[in-house]
């Protein structure tokens, strides 16, 4: 129990409550920034993003089960500076090979050479699929799809 | 203040009232914070944006939020925030029903 019965004692007890006030400030920017950083972080969806680009693109230039040599994945989606699919296909019967690229260069190029393990400017992802092509008549043949996302800002 | 103890009551009061007036200021925003509500737009955006660029061409979604959607971008609000995130879809319209919004990927 304070009792001011001396001058300054007034002055005395408000510099103590304003060091109460001063930790218990500090106690809730610390806890603010601690909780804060776990619960209100970007949720990160490129990895579901781009596997559901790579399967749009993939039911896109197929046609009932096989690809067409001429296929051309800039239809299969709306093209923008944050995106980017680049589609290799070669036959296994012949010397038939075509790659298209859609989307930034500079974001294939980080998707060959950035450590997957970790957070990247990038988001990327690489599938391989067995297909039937349909020149003339029907090849075997390998599609390498790789996906890109960046959308970096919104995400991480 | 012309006794003792007035005073004494008085500075036990205002301490009181802004210790609890921080620590419930804390809690209230912890309660938020752990329950989600500080990133309901982000997520309603993100997961309508990908439900729209899952959709096969025709589909008919009827999100149960209000979203505005311009072009390809979807934006959700919640609580004062908004939030944007871009779909891939090439070809979405849109239109609110009630309190939800029909789009048509």
């Amino acid at each position: 129990m304070i009792i001011f019965n001396k001058k300054g004692q007034i002055l005395g007890s408000s510099i103590t409550m304003a060091w109460k006030l001063f930790l218990i400030a500090g106690l809730a920017l610390f806890v603010a920034l601690t909780v804060g950083s776990v619960f209100t972080a970007n949720r990160d969806v490129r990895p579901a993003e781009a596997s559901i680009l790579a399967n749009r693109v993939m039911d896109c230039i197929s046609d009932n089960g096989m690809i067409n040599p001429n296929f051309n994945v800039k239809d299969c989606f709306l093209e923008d500076n944050e995106l980017y699919v680049s589609a290799n296909l070669t036959s296994m019967d012949s010397n038939f090979s075509r790659n298209i690229i859609s989307g930034d260069p500079a974001m294939g190029v980080f998707c060959k050479i950035q450590d997957k393990t970790k957070e990247g400017a990038t988001y990327c992802i690489d599938q391989k699929y067995y297909v039937l092509i349909n020149n003339q008549k029907v090849e075997k043949g390998i599609l390498e799809l790789t996906v890109g996302v960046k959308k970096y800002a919104a995400n991480v | 203040m012309d006794k003792r103890g007035e005073s004494d009551l008085l500075w036990s009061v205002i301490q009181a009232v802004l210790i609890v007036s921080v620590l419930g200021t804390i809690f209230y925003w912890i309660n938020d914070v752990s329950s989600g509500k500080l990133i309901v737009a982000q997520m309603d955006a993100k997961e309508s944006a990908l439900i729209v660029d899952m959709a096969r061409p025709g589909t008919d979604i009827i999100i149960n939020k209000t979203l505005s959607i311009t072009q390809n971008n979807i934006t959700a609000n919640f609580g004062g925030g908004s939030f944007s995130y871009s779909t891939f879809n090439p070809k979405i319209s849109t239109k609110t029903i009630g309190n939800g919004t029909e789009v048509i990927a």
